[in-house]
């Protein structure tokens, strides 16, 4: 078998991986390894090279576990508590409407005696019962939660996080938490003594700190084992 | 969260063998196979020309195969 072939072989392996290639040539490429001990070897190869990349055993300080697992469960409090929200104030306004609808007519006599004993102006005492019927509105709203971090997202202190200019994959992966709306918390390393990164409450997952576009790429072991 | 999830920026230990790689190699194979972007995607995110990405994780793959043979 000649040297070209095992070359093409050899190219279409990689290129196969990296991106789609043509129907043709990929049958090419299954067909030939069946027939060239070499290349099915080197196909081996390049399939352990990329499933290793894939599996790159990343993990985090505790401190920083801890701090995404609180965040975690802060998230599912919120959720909660706005699933209960609803509940909560629709009972609020039946009540409300119940009671001014009884107690409405009441209401009207005796601002218009005292209105009336005080020299109160009629518009007066009459916008005052106006108010008095406003009280579901105002119920509803105190009981509805509002979003902590109203337009997106938004540091704890609910101003835009920092590290806005640093690394590119920290930047993508805020830009796709920024288009689902989600929030960013910065994350306190005890260990580092700095906060090392964004947490996205989404994807659970922790964002890159600040750093130069030189900075290189690396995974953190908490284990103490040597990564790929 | 799992310990796949967090994927921190720092230095590498030189001997390993992904942080044997050039920067630029490294950074485009792990934006394609650990985060699984397109070439696009890639592109953008490095501030690259989108003909020299498939370059850098071809040349990228080859070495690692090679280093992992190696190993």
């Amino acid at each position: 078998m000649s040297e070209d072939l095992h070359r093409r072989a050899e190219r279409l392996m990689i290129e196969s991986r990296i991106a789609p290639i043509p129907d043709s040539e990929l049958w090419w490429l299954d067909a030939h390894p069946e027939e060239c001990a070499r290349c099915a070897a080197l196909a081996r190869a390049t399939e352990k090279t990329v499933q290793s990349l894939r599996s790159v055993p990343v993990s985090a300080p505790p401190s920083l576990v801890a701090a995404a697992q609180f965040r975690v469960h802060q998230r599912a409090r919120e959720l909660r508590r706005r699933q209960e929200a609803p509940v909560l104030a629709w009972l609020g306004a039946a009540l409300s409407f119940a009671w001014i609808g009884m107690s409405g007519g009441y209401v009207w006599r005796g601002l218009e005696w005292a209105a009336g004993r005080m020299g109160i102006p009629n518009p007066i005492w009459q916008m005052a019962f106006g108010l008095w019927w406003a009280i579901p509105a105002l119920a509803v709203a105190g009981i509805e939660p509002r979003d902590e971090h109203p337009g997106g997202c938004r540091g704890r202190d609910g101003h835009q996080p920092p590290h806005r200019d640093h690394h590119p994959i920290s930047r993508l992966r805020e830009s796709r938490c920024e288009a689902a709306g989600d929030e960013l918390h910065p994350v306190d390393d005890t260990n580092r003594g700095s906060h090392p990164g964004l947490f996205c409450d989404r994807l659970h997952l922790l964002l890159p700190p600040a750093g130069p576009a030189s900075t290189r790429l690396s995974t953190v072991r908490r284990d103490g084992e040597r990564p790929l | 969260m799992s310990d796949t999830d967090c994927l921190l920026i720092n230095s590498m230990e030189e001997d390993d063998a992904l942080g044997r790689l050039p920067t630029l190699i490294r950074e485009a194979l792990l934006l394609r196979y650990r985060e699984d972007m397109t070439l696009e995607e890639i592109a953008r995110v490095v501030s690259a020309p989108l003909p020299t990405v498939k370059p850098r994780i071809y040349r990228g793959l080859e070495a690692l195969r090679l280093m992992l043979e190696k190993d």
